[in-house]
């Protein structure tokens, strides 16, 4: 199987991983995983998660302390959100970004 | 090297006659050092027409004669995407006049960068690959086989390491054959309905050059381009329609997925994995498949975690009574002689020598047994084994809802729960790391040892050791359980998942363990010791002052402010089975708020004073030459006995008298013998289950609110205390359930009952947060 798609099935099954997580259970360099993915991302069928964007842990201390924005290593995380089974004929390409055109 | 800063007169400097060489590649790998290796001083620095997108140029001698090298921005892929600067090269390498590609690869990440190699051998041109790089991917333990890749391109592949200039003569020469001989690689092979759809767009397409048209419908098919016009839109629908019937997938996945799979390919037999280390590699597959079984790795974890306690206990002794007994004689006889003798007052030596000194000893009279553990956790975290113990428990910790990540701060919490909760950053998952924060508090870390060391001398003699893993084992359960508990209830979610890279096995660098050992015993004394010393003098105090008629007043120990607070508090743990007398407990749980280390130093503070021992005459007849040399003399004698001490890792069947007891447990006889008065082996379980469980020492609060927040600092404390009482007060009564059944089930039901309580209380608190249930994994909230 060509690990373009490895990568699809395995992050469609899991729904939200990282890239350093594909690599390893793929067997496959993360750089290669990373490019499968950003070709979905810009198919409309990978959305990467920011953690950043998440608000604290809800303890009242919001902002104040590690947990929330400045401890351990950054790490990007992909949701799946294309369709759950085989593409075939489930889905319409998303337009594509201007910076594609 | 000369410079010039217009784009017109940098390009001017080329001569149409000479042949242009290009050099493309994915970013960083290593273009412009090859461009300066090729040209030397002979470029120039310009930028491309309409954008601020730096032009590199400049010229090369071949034998045939000089070509112009042209040193492009990096761009990942001829297809699209990028900034400004890929498309610049993207353009170039499309439409301008170019003659020779040279495409330049990292040998160390050659399947990514194959994905380029395969648009530029679909854009037709000439080319020859530069595996740049190939030491380090020798260093990585990859053989770059360029022969190899270069039979399975289809075109002349040089391997380099262009930063030293090594391969510069075989690429010049390469240069040279490859003008002439226009080598084109052979493209990946496309499902044969792709293959009719590029034909079908190709044709409609019909710029004048077959190569570009096929790369142009390529584009559309691959959606990286806008079709123009309305038969080339309704064609590319068709073509699109038809490869998604013959193949199941969209001809967009379909083209990159066999390019993908060309690169894989490729990369799969371009690279050789270099085994010069075979028996090793045996050997790791042999360790692995115990330490790593899906059945046997945790319990092979556990028993090296005992045998880590067993040597630590067993080979600590042979100099933990050196340490105390040349500590005592150093830091509180000779210090106090000392003092006397330049004319302090009593009062003053007193508490400089028997709070500070005596605080001083008793963290050294521990330095052997921790910095042994210290240095095994050292040696198993540099063998490699403390990862694959992580791997080992990610099946069990995955249960429990946390990632296999999280034992490696835990097992730093068995040396002090401070920096196991800032190695908890180790753990990417927010949500996981909040609860492996949440869990360290747990872990019995090295000051409790010194209170469970006294009272297993005294109350467990026979089976002191096991009782002090038990206790550790409770710890580990409770912190377990903690997770469990505010996983399903607080912090719903689920554990992320835990990737981490088995390092090889290999024979520990003493340099290396002994390095951090040596920092963590550093910071265990520094900060332990300092901590001591400081509360020692305060507690050496404070049960010789008291309240009377409204006035602080001297006074003895019974009617001190330490034993009336104490006193009011007692109530609160009759049902863990302390009485009214047993006040001086209580004084060394609420010392131990501040430092866990100061609850036996409490007590023997305070039975001290109520043994009324004369330390005035030991300060007036110190005899430091004789107390070193009977500490020296101790460790022969335990040296002979650690062989056969391993069933009992503190080697207490071994002491027979009090005195050797006294010694091994830090406290001085007074303390032992009133301990034996105030508790039962029972009760003196229970406190010592209270004293693993309650509340986290001050500094570890301080860990706690960096690390998590006030909130949650807040809810660890009261946690800790409630389920502190809880355990005790359920191992007390179930212990004392014959005697008094009606009671002791009582108290038992309203445990019980209360942590039902907590868990409603819990769910309720993680039910209440609106986005608790669409928290998707790794972004807790």
């Amino acid at each position: 199987m060509s690990p373009l798609f490895a990568v699809r099935d395995r992050l469609r099954a899991r729904g939200l991983t990282t890239s350093l997580q594909l690599a390893a259970e793929l067997q496959l360099p993360q750089a290669v995983v990373e490019a499968a993915l950003e070709h979905f991302e810009r198919r409309g069928q990978v959305r990467p998660v920011s953690p950043e964007r998440d608000p604290g842990c809800g303890s009242g201390a919001c902002g104040s302390c590690n947990l929330c924005f400045t401890a351990g290593p950054r790490v990007a995380w992909f949701r799946w959100c294309g369709p759950p089974d085989a593409a075939r004929g489930a889905i319409t390409p998303p337009a594509l970004p201007d910076r594609l055109r | 090297m000369s410079r010039c800063h217009d784009a017109g007169a940098a390009g001017a400097t080329a001569s149409a006659s000479q042949p242009v060489v290009a050099l493309a590649g994915n970013p960083n790998s290593g273009k412009t050092t090859l461009f300066n290796l090729l040209t030397g001083s002979r470029q120039h620095v310009g930028n491309w027409p309409g954008v601020t997108v730096e032009q590199r140029r400049g010229s090369a001698r071949l034998p045939g004669g000089e070509v112009s090298v042209v040193d492009l921005p990096g761009v990942y892929s001829l297809l699209g995407g990028g900034g400004p600067d890929q498309t610049v090269a993207r353009t170039f390498l499309l439409d301008e006049r170019v003659d020779l590609v040279i495409d330049i690869v990292d040998a160390s990440n050659l399947e990514r960068h194959l994905a380029l190699t395969a648009e530029l051998v679909e854009a037709g041109r000439p080319m020859i690959v530069v595996l740049n790089m190939v030491d380090e991917a020798r260093a990585n333990g990859l053989d770059p086989r360029a022969d190899t890749l270069a039979q399975a391109l289809g075109v002349p592949v040089v391997p380099m390491v262009a930063r030293q200039g090594k391969g510069r003569r075989e690429l010049l020469a390469a240069m040279e054959r490859a003008l002439l001989e226009a080598p084109r690689g052979e493209a990946p092979a496309y499902h044969d309905a792709v293959e009719e759809a590029l034909r079908v767009l190709a044709a409609l397409l019909a710029g004048g050059d077959p190569v570009r048209d096929r790369f142009e419908a390529l584009r559309l098919l691959d959606g990286a381009a806008e079709p123009r016009g309305t038969d080339v839109r309704q064609a590319l629908e068709a073509c699109n329609a038809a490869v998604e019937a013959a193949t199941g997938e969209e001809a967009a996945d379909v083209t990159a997925a066999a390019r993908f799979g060309w690169a894989h390919d490729l990369a799969s037999r371009g690279l050789a994995r270099i085994d010069t280390r075979g028996f090793r590699r045996r050997l790791t597959g042999a360790i692995d498949a115990v330490v790593l079984h899906r059945w046997l790795g945790v319990p092979v974890f556990l028993a090296v975690l005992y045998l880590v306690f067993v040597g630590s206990f067993s080979g600590g002794n042979i100099l933990l009574d050196f340490f105390d007994g040349a500590s005592s004689a150093l830091f509180v006889n000779g210090l106090g002689s000392v003092l006397l003798r330049v004319g302090l007052p009593g009062w003053l030596v007193s508490v400089i020598a028997g709070g500070a000194g005596g605080g001083l000893n008793l963290v050294v009279t521990f330095i052997p047994p921790i910095a042994i553990t210290f240095l095994m956790l050292a040696f198993l975290e540099d063998s490699g084994y403390m990862a694959r113990a992580a791997y080992a428990m990610d099946r069990l910790m995955r249960r429990l809802g946390l990632p296999g990540n999280a034992l490696v701060p835990m097992v730093i919490g068995f040396g002090c729960n401070v920096p196991a909760i800032m190695g908890a950053r180790v753990v990417e998952d927010r949500r996981d790391r909040l609860l492996t924060v949440l869990m360290q508090p747990f872990m019995s870390c090295s000051a409790r040892l010194t209170i469970y060391m006294a009272f297993a001398v005294v109350f467990f003699r026979g089976h002191g050791g096991q009782v002090v893993f038990l206790l550790y084992l409770l710890g580990i359960v409770a912190a377990l359980l903690t997770s469990l508990l505010l996983g399903r209830t607080a912090v719903p979610g689920t554990p992320a998942p835990f990737v981490m890279e088995l390092p090889p096995y290999r024979l520990p660098s003493l340099r290396s363990v002994w390095m951090q050992s040596w920092q963590r015993l550093k910071v265990f004394v520094l900060r332990v010791g300092r901590v001591i010393a400081l509360i020692g003098v305060v507690l050496f105090v404070l049960p010789g002052v008291g309240l009377v008629g409204g006035h602080l007043h001297g006074t003895d120990v019974d009617h001190s402010l330490l034993a009336q607070g104490s006193r009011a508090l007692v109530p609160l743990f009759a049902p863990m089975g302390m009485g009214r007398d047993d006040w001086p407990a209580v004084s060394g749980l609420i010392a131990g708020a501040a430092a866990k280390e100061v609850v036996i130093g409490t007590l023997n503070g305070i039975y001290q004073r109520r043994g009324d021992a004369d330390r005035m005459a030991a300060y007036r007849h110190p005899a430091v030459g004789r107390r070193l040399l009977d500490a020296l003399r101790t460790v022969p004698a335990n040296a002979a006995t650690f062989a056969t001490t391993l069933h009992d890792p503190l080697g207490l069947s071994a002491i027979a008298s009090a005195g050797a007891a006294e010694r091994a447990s830090g406290a001085d006889s007074a303390t032992l013998r009133a301990l034996a008065a105030d508790f039962t082996p029972l009760s003196a379980f229970a406190y010592l289950v209270f004293v693993l469980l309650y509340v986290p020492c001050a500094s570890t609060m301080g860990a706690l609110r960096r690390e998590v927040g006030w909130g949650w600092t807040a809810f660890s404390a009261v946690y800790g205390l409630g389920m502190a009482w809880g355990a005790a007060t359920v191992v007390f009564q179930a212990g004392t359930l014959a005697q008094h059944p009606l009671s002791s089930l009582l108290w038992i039901a309203a445990v019980a009952l209360a942590g039902a309580a907590l868990v409603t209380a819990l769910r309720r608190f993680g039910l209440r947060r609106p986005d608790a249930a669409a928290q998707p994994v790794g972004a807790y909230s």
